[in-house]
């Protein structure tokens, strides 16, 4: 077993190495520098190597922070007298979720796959040498962290441990889970969206209790502990009797094909590209009329509307929550005096808001799947007057889509101003709702356009892309930080949003032939 | 009509592919380009279709518009993987293409023709492109290249996954569209280049090299052409 574990973390480090000298020479700078003759075994390439292990680390540890530290930011900024029982809550509830949606022993990914099936690594040895060595990284971080942040708010040491010892028994009793449920019904549990949303719905909800003042009572996560030990010592002796794995996996890589992609979460790029029976058949009322890049694009979007709308519906469903929510605070005169702080700044958060619920990135991904992967190979695609015509079509569709969350923070919006008596708020929030919106869907198909990231097998292997992202991210993020007043802000967002889609359309005609390729 | 490349490189950083090539394609031949794996016959497609730069060197085709750069517009490659948009149907795809290339689309069949060009049933053409199989996939790839009359094509590995009856309506067909059109054709297996082109090209040692059949016999030919990839001074 303990060679297994030799072998698949040799073949993960070699990995990661590799991935980031590849990475590394896509820049511009590192391209002349480094030859082919880095990947041979020299001392340049095991000290990048080292570099990138590290860097693969730190980022994995800090995503890790940055959950805690979100949580704990939550629990001392809105619930400052309840802080310490509010991060407790929000821990509790968020990692009954994470047995619901994470999991690492049957997602396929390419390392998984080199390991089993290229090399041949015994399956059961690999799979109880991955579960040891996973349950051991989540204890350590877990303990580091949840000591820290209890540190922090002052949380006992007996609860700060009945912590650790529930998340770490939960993650057993979610790869058992998932591994029962997957050879019952042959898909991951996660992937079916009704119960997902059911599911993840209901959590969050649970994990909103603090805001009506309700908290875990400390006997519940006692409770919860122990049934957690007992569910997760028996999903520990499950798992690690399991014979088939091999199997399982066989048929997960069958049906998934690891190799064509670095997305870990496989079934959700496989219903991506799925056409739904229901789909196939289009009302040619629909078609009537429309030629050319017109009627590819109506086709496109007939044949994968629920794929394009289907997180947009999602995030307004959530949004109509929260606003339902906030309103029946203002009716029951909860809370009013941090609405009333809210409402002083909310509008400086408009951009971040608006950033994170818009669709264009997924969009844009479901357009390379599903029509440009193939298309590109194709030379009467790349012609720039047919691009600047798609492009546009294009964008009204991804407008039309965005819009939908738009309009409901939009009306959720002016609904709290309605009821907190701030009227002068609405034609700035309708302003910058509409060119935010417009803005972010121009970005998102610009970026596509002129920096396209992916590769022939569907890989997202672009730094550039990636770089620009971050920093779309970074400005949307920072705004707040800069206290511009309102009315500054607005118009600033209505010219630049202005500037850019007139600039945007004049490089879409001119550079797009050249950059909108397969690499 | 003629395809003219001079000195003709391309290098992936320290590694060169293509060393100074210079060599002429004529309309009305079918030629067969053939080298060993990894001898740069997708590299030397990919410099034509302008997927990739080339470091060195001029390509440029001599036509009723006198000798100019050859571009992707005058272009037509099939790859041997068939690619085609999964979400339309056949008559979909078709359609859409025919309205983009309206323009440079001289004598305009009816739909039904060209599906009945490579042999595509009534039923096929309403099924969705993710539904056909790979000679079907692979028979739609090689319709749309061929429809908009583009004065050079490129076909790699074309006829590999193609089962014998379509092999042979594709050889057909390919003869018969030869007389307006410079082919190129790349595959492994030498007996359907000799069989099917007129020329033969070996790509070997980052050179190209025009094989004369003269007197020889199919066999002599043949190995005529194998030793030359044998050759180890022609093998990096």
């Amino acid at each position: 077993m303990w060679n297994s574990l030799k072998y698949s973390l040799e073949i993960e480090l070699i990995y990661i190495m590799n991935s980031f000298i590849y990475s590394l020479r896509k820049l511009p700078i590192f391209r002349d520098l480094f030859t082919n003759d880095i990947y041979k075994n020299t001392i340049s390439k095991k000290i990048i190597g080292f570099f990138g292990i590290v860097f693969w680390y730190l980022r994995n540890l800090f995503l890790k922070f940055l959950y805690f530290y979100i949580i704990y930011y939550v629990s001392i900024k809105a619930f400052q007298n309840t802080s310490k029982d509010t991060f407790i809550h929000i821990y509790f509830f968020l990692t009954i979720i994470g047995i619901y949606t994470h999991n690492y022993l049957i997602n396929p990914n390419k390392k998984k796959y080199f390991s089993l099936i290229l090399m041949n690594i015994d399956a059961t040895s690999y799979l109880r040498a991955n579960l040891i060595g996973n349950q051991i990284k989540i204890l350590l971080e877990n303990s580091i962290l949840l000591f820290v942040f209890s540190y922090l708010l002052k949380v006992s040491y007996p609860i700060t441990i009945l912590l650790i010892i529930f998340s770490f028994f939960a993650r057993l009793i979610g790869e058992a889970g998932l591994i029962l449920f997957y050879k019952k019904y042959h898909y991951m549990w996660y992937s079916n969206s009704k119960y997902y949303v059911l599911i993840v719905g209901t959590c969050l909800l649970l994990t909103l209790l603090p805001t009506i003042n309700i908290y875990l009572n400390h006997r519940i996560l006692l409770i919860g502990t122990i049934l957690s030990g007992i569910l997760g010592t028996l999903s520990f002796l499950y798992l690690f009797q399991i014979k088939d794995y091999k199997m399982m996996m066989k048929e997960i890589f069958h049906m998934t094909n690891p190799m064509n992609t670095k997305n870990n979460n496989e079934y959700l790029k496989q219903a991506m590209i799925e056409v739904r029976e229901k789909d196939k058949k289009i009302d040619s009322k629909k078609l009537q009329g429309k030629v050319g890049y017109d009627y590819l694009n109506t086709i496109f979007y007939e044949r994968h509307k629920e794929i394009l709308i289907r997180s947009a519906k999602r995030y307004s469903l959530i949004l109509i929550g929260i606003y339902g929510l906030v309103i029946y605070f203002i009716c029951n005169h909860l809370y009013i005096k941090t609405i009333k702080d809210v409402l002083n700044i909310h509008i400086l958060y408009l951009p971040l808001l608006m950033y994170f619920i818009n669709r264009g990135s997924i969009m844009t991904q479901a357009m390379f799947y599903n029509c440009d992967h193939a298309l590109l190979r194709y030379n009467f695609y790349r012609e720039s007057d047919a691009l600047l015509g798609l492009f546009k079509k294009r964008l009204f569709m991804i407008i039309k889509v965005n819009l939908l969350p738009a309009i409901v923070i939009g009306i959720g919006n002016i609904l709290v101003y309605y009821f907190m008596n701030r009227l002068d708020l609405i034609i700035i929030n309708i302003l910058l709702i509409f060119f935010l919106t417009i803005f972010f869907s121009v970005h998102y198909l610009v970026m596509y356009y002129l920096l396209q990231p992916y590769n022939k097998n569907m890989e997202m292997k672009s730094i550039p892309y990636l770089f620009v992202s971050f920093i779309t991210y970074f400005i949307s993020f920072i705004i707040p930080q800069t206290g511009l007043s309102f009315y500054p802000l607005t118009i600033l967002v209505v010219l630049f949003t202005i500037l850019y889609l007139i600039i945007s359309l004049y490089l879409i005609h001119k550079l797009a032939p050249s950059t909108f390729k397969m690499h | 009509m003629k395809l003219n490349i001079n000195n003709l490189s391309k290098s992936y950083q320290e590694k060169e592919v293509l060393k100074d090539i210079t060599i002429s394609f004529e309309e009305g031949k079918i030629y067969g380009l053939v080298g060993r794996n990894g001898a740069g016959k997708t590299t030397f497609f990919n410099c034509l279709n302008e997927d990739i730069k080339i470091d060195f060197g001029m390509i440029n085709l001599e036509d009723e518009l006198g000798n100019h750069p050859l571009t992707y517009n005058d272009i037509g490659y099939v790859t041997s993987i068939p690619i085609v948009p999964e979400f339309l149907t056949g008559k979909e795809f078709l359609t859409f293409y025919l309205d983009i290339n309206k323009d440079k689309i001289k004598d305009r069949k009816e739909i039904e023709e060209y599906f009945s060009l490579v042999k595509l049933t009534k039923e096929d053409q309403d099924v969705l492109l993710k539904d056909y199989s790979t000679g079907m996939k692979n028979k739609m790839q090689m319709l749309i290249n061929i429809i908009s009359n583009p004065k050079v094509l490129l076909l790699d590995e074309p006829l590999t996954s193609l089962d014998i009856l379509v092999q042979e309506d594709m050889k057909k067909l390919l003869k018969t569209i030869k007389q307006d059109h410079i082919i190129i054709l790349s595959t492994h297996i030498l007996e359907l280049a000799i069989d099917l082109c007129d020329e033969i090209i070996v790509l070997n040692n980052k050179k190209m090299e025009k094989i004369e059949k003269s007197n020889l016999n199919t066999k002599k030919y043949k190995d005529k052409i194998i030793n030359m990839l044998k050759d180890d001074k022609n093998v990096e």
